[in-house]
């Protein structure tokens, strides 16, 4: 569901009529919900608009998967004119004499403008230019909104309508907005119907995760964990090359592997291995060369480790002696292992 | 192409200003007091550049040219570089400027004759000491070279001071093709325009909204029929499962362009991240084949291949260029660290 936050009822009411939003028993009063919607009613300022979208954020995080913010603006700049709406791209912050460093940017592509929100009044020229270099309208609670959204991990989108225009004219502006407030309602709630099909997530192509994975939920298979970990990461890559998990479940190879007389967890590694080649040819490369120069050592029985970023280029050796027979096994075994071949495939000496 | 342009109040009657306005007609213009009280004060989103890029000009303050860290460039030799720009007007995907700055927006210094009296500054105070070694300087630290040449106006300054700088090297680097500007000074063999080039499919897929190879091996060959020095980058090299025959396909293009005698020197880097610059670009380009790779931290925290596959890399393409006739004491291996091979110079 969305969160749909205004500062004030009158910037809302067209969309209490249009929803048939019922209260919420919450810890304040303001909270609506209905069918597809909450809606929050944030109160004036961004400490108001911080606290209650936090709160309710916090309650609902399950349910809510989208913020939006909604209301009136003042126009900063001469080409945003009186009853424009107006998308935002990224918010700002301006607060005690300095630009908040933060900003939240929404992945609407119809957005190209941005948005100061201000923590006091802009009521003077000089400030209205200055809030201009970065941004080209202001209001007071955005950037709290998109601030709490980004605290949860939620997207945001803001559409604005243009309340006020910052001009010297002696106006009351807040009974200006007060009286204009159903048009301005009514305009955001035509302009919200009309986003609402193209502002429809769509999905990337990426990997599926969990019960979502073809190979992951097949019986044939057993992953661990950590496994299952490694599955992900190695078919997002292979999606970034091209193949989707489909495809691959469709290989001759994987299928060949499905079939084997084996139990499904030495099924599942057999897996991974063959993906792994398929992701990272080369290191696979490095892993068999690296093998076959330390085979003499693990032939006489001795446990060989090495750097698995494959960085540095030590050797780890543990082994156990119990005779004369074996003493001698380990002495021929190192006779024959050359540190130098090895180090030379930490220096890209190997074929390919 | 700019939305804004930002300019420092004392800066509002330049010649060289007045001369960008012109080019510009469009974009809104707004007096500010110094680049500083905007720009980067406020985190303005990478990406935002290909919707809304602005201009700054502005006076460079502070320290003109830096000392570049001990292993910068080809060994043995002092490295400066100098700042006349910040960002760039291209986009490739593992860029360190993505969130560098805290904004996109390009900055212009036009206080060419102060960065140029400094360069000159600097380079006597070494060579008081140490009279017959040769210093670089290099442009571009934050900036492509040639890009904005046209509104930048610098390269004459440049080629003014370093005539009478001949134990000095400047560095150009670009990727750019803009090379009306170079072309309309007299060559100098002590300014070296150096080319980072890629494969073709591996520009289209990474070097966003630059020249295409075809483009810059043109310009390349302009210019050397035309008598200017150039240098070569293959950095960064990425590797994909083309990249053997790409890099085959790339070194003969380029000595079709450039024959292998007139290489000034061709460096070689395999892709490399800070830990932040890779987080940019899982976050701006999560869909970008450079991710399909594994990467590490390295000896140096930077985020890499393994190494033995970039040593291979490098070995691969080094073997590929002397095949061809590139001298091998002109090729150096940047950003490794490998005491045992004498080729393998620091880049850093």
């Amino acid at each position: 569901m969305k969160l749909l936050t205004f500062a004030h009822r009158g910037e809302a009411q067209a969309f209490l009529s249009e929803f048939s939003f019922k209260p919420v028993d919450f810890f304040f009063d303001g909270l609506l919900i209905s069918n597809d919607y909450f809606l929050l009613i944030t109160g004036e300022g961004p400490h108001s608009a911080s606290e209650k979208t936090i709160s309710v954020l916090a309650h609902y995080s399950t349910q809510i998967t989208h913020v939006f913010n909604l209301g009136v603006a003042g126009s900063l700049v001469p080409q945003l004119k009186l009853h424009d709406l107006v998308w935002i791209r990224t918010s700002y912050a301006h607060h005690a004499e300095k630009c908040e460093f933060k900003s939240f940017s929404s992945k609407n592509p119809k957005a190209i403008n941005d948005c100061m929100t201000a923590f006091s009044r802009v009521i003077d020229l000089e400030e209205k230019t200055k809030l201009s270099h970065f941004a080209n309208i202001v209001d007071r609670e955005l950037w709290a909104v998109a601030s709490a959204a980004h605290l949860f991990k939620k997207s945001f989108n803001a559409l604005k309508i243009i309340s006020d225009e910052l001009t010297n004219e002696k106006l009351d502006i807040c009974q200006f907005v007060k009286d204009e407030a159903p048009l301005f309602s009514k305009k955001l709630l035509d302009e919200f119907i009309l986003s609402e099909k193209d502002l429809t997530p769509k999905k990337a192509l990426k990997a599926k995760e969990g019960n979502d994975s073809i190979l992951l939920s097949d019986p044939l298979f057993y992953f661990t964990v950590s496994q299952s970990r490694k599955l992900h990461s190695t078919l997002e890559g292979l999606a970034l090359k091209g193949f989707s998990e489909a495809a691959l479940n469709n290989e001759t190879e994987v299928s060949a592997i499905k079939v084997m007389d084996k139990l499904p967890k030495e099924r599942a590694r057999l897996l991974l291995l063959h993906l792994s080649e398929k992701l990272n040819p080369i290191s696979v490369k490095i892993r068999k060369s690296l093998e076959a120069a330390i085979a003499p050592l693990e032939a006489a029985k001795i446990q060989v480790s090495y750097d698995s970023t494959f960085e540095e280029d030590w050797l780890n050796i543990n082994l156990k002696i119990q005779s004369s027979r074996d003493l001698e096994k380990v002495k021929n075994a190192l006779k024959i292992f050359s540190y130098e071949d090895y180090k030379k495939i930490f220096d890209g000496n190997f074929d390919v | 192409m700019f939305e804004v342009i930002y300019i420092e109040k004392q800066l509002l009657d330049h010649p060289r200003v007045l001369a960008i306005l012109a080019k510009y007609p469009n974009s809104e213009v707004k007096k500010i007091e110094k680049i500083e009280d905007v720009f980067g004060r406020v985190k303005k989103p990478y990406l935002q550049k290909r919707t809304n890029l602005n201009l700054f000009l502005g006076e460079k303050k502070g320290q003109l040219v830096k000392l570049a860290p001990p292993a910068y460039g080809l060994s043995g030799e002092p490295h400066y570089y100098f700042v006349h720009a910040y960002n760039c007007i291209y986009e490739c995907n593992y860029c360190y400027l993505q969130g560098y700055f805290h904004s996109p927006d390009i900055v212009l210094y036009l206080n060419h004759e102060e960065i140029a009296l400094e360069i000159s500054r600097v380079a006597s105070l070494f060579h008081s000491q140490k009279p017959s070694q040769k210093i670089w300087f290099h442009a571009g630290e934050y900036s492509d070279s040639l890009a904005l040449t046209s509104l930048s106006g610098e390269l004459s300054h440049y080629f003014k001071l370093f005539k009478e700088l001949p134990n000095c090297n400047l560095e150009l680097r670009t990727k750019s093709i803009n090379i009306k500007e170079l072309l309309k000074e007299a060559p100098l063999e002590n300014i070296i325009t150096s080319f980072s080039l890629s494969p073709a499919h591996r520009i289209k897929l990474n070097d966003l909204k630059t020249p295409p190879l075809k483009s810059r091996l043109e310009a390349i060959k302009q210019l050397h029929l035309s008598g200017f020095p150039i240098g070569i980058h293959f950095d960064p090299i990425i590797y994909d499962d083309q990249f053997i025959e790409s890099y085959e396909e790339l070194a003969d293009q380029l000595i079709e362009a450039l024959p292998a005698e007139s290489i000034c020197y061709i460096s070689l880097g395999v892709v490399r991240f800070t830990k932040e610059v890779f987080q940019k670009v899982q976050k701006h380009y999560p869909d970008s084949d450079i991710l399909a790779q594994e990467f590490i931290r390295s000896f140096d925290n930077k985020i890499r291949y393994n190494r033995p596959m970039r040593l291979w890399m490098l070995g691969k393409i080094k073997q590929q260029l002397i095949d061809r006739g590139v001298p091998e004491e002109r090729i150096y291996l940047c950003m490794e660290d490998s005491a045992d091979d004498p080729m393998v110079k620091s880049h850093d």
